[in-house]
């Protein structure tokens, strides 16, 4: 078969570790509450961390079922 | 407010919050699980016991471990309307057929391989392409004004409520 892969990035639609820093860098003021989810656990927990890290905030990774008052 | 993470929870997929006030209830996104052997259990567990309380689902887009869950929701006995953006329901009108296709084609494909033997649970897809459609074409709503008249509607929701002496 005469064909070639590529990666086109773009297309997932999401922004990678840096990038979303960047983008949660903009709040003037922070969150009252921050959930990672849509990741697995071990990437959340890395991007918890960075987020604590690098910009002060709690972070919550929720497990499925649970539930918070907001 | 209360924020229930019913999906996507320590996982990629599966996207699906439940935001519930004393006077309206609903998702912000209904995506499948995807990917893992626990995926089709969850899928068929997921909703069943919130399904009756619901008032309407926000989807964010229509990714299928976003949206996925729709027609399980539909076959469910949900009826409320569902609002995306025009783009999202033009792509969900290809999208949760192509999704209903692929289940109805991975059931058929466990099927052959495994005759008699396969369990119930594994031998019905979790929604066919025909129930794939009916959302797609009836519950959509591009109109988000719609959101605020349920908001007017709290009194007949409180009633509602209260008739049916539901302690959620």
């Amino acid at each position: 078969m005469r064909a070639k892969v590529f990666t086109i990035g773009g297309l997932s639609a999401h922004a990678d570790q840096p990038t979303l820093l960047d983008w949660l860098a903009n709040f003037r003021e922070p969150p009252r509450h921050t959930f990672l989810v849509h990741g697995e656990q071990p990437v959340s927990e890395a991007f918890g961390e960075a987020i604590c890290e690098r910009l002060g905030w709690e972070v919550a990774i929720p497990a499925r079922g649970s539930s918070v008052i907001v | 407010m209360e924020l229930s993470f019913l999906g996507a929870a320590g996982e990629v997929t599966g996207s699906c919050f439940l935001l519930r006030t004393e006077s309206v209830r609903f998702l912000v996104d209904c995506g499948l699980f995807q990917g893992g052997r626990e995926a089709a259990g969850k899928n068929k567990r997921a909703l069943v016991s919130d399904v009756a309380q619901l008032d309407f689902v926000l989807l964010t887009h229509a990714h299928i471990d976003h949206s996925g869950l729709i027609p399980r929701l539909w076959s469910l006995g949900f009826r409320g309307p569902i609002y995306a953006t025009q783009a999202t329901i033009e792509l969900l009108s290809v999208l949760l057929p192509d999704s209903a296709y692929l289940a109805e084609a991975t059931v058929a494909r466990r099927t052959r391989r495994g005759g008699r033997a396969v369990a119930d649970q594994d031998s019905t897809p979790l929604y066919t392409v025909a129930e794939a459609a009916e959302p797609a074409a009836a519950g959509m709503r591009r109109d988000f004004r719609g959101i605020s008249g349920a908001r007017n509607a709290r009194p007949a929701h409180r009633r509602w409520r209260s008739q049916r002496d539901d302690p959620r």
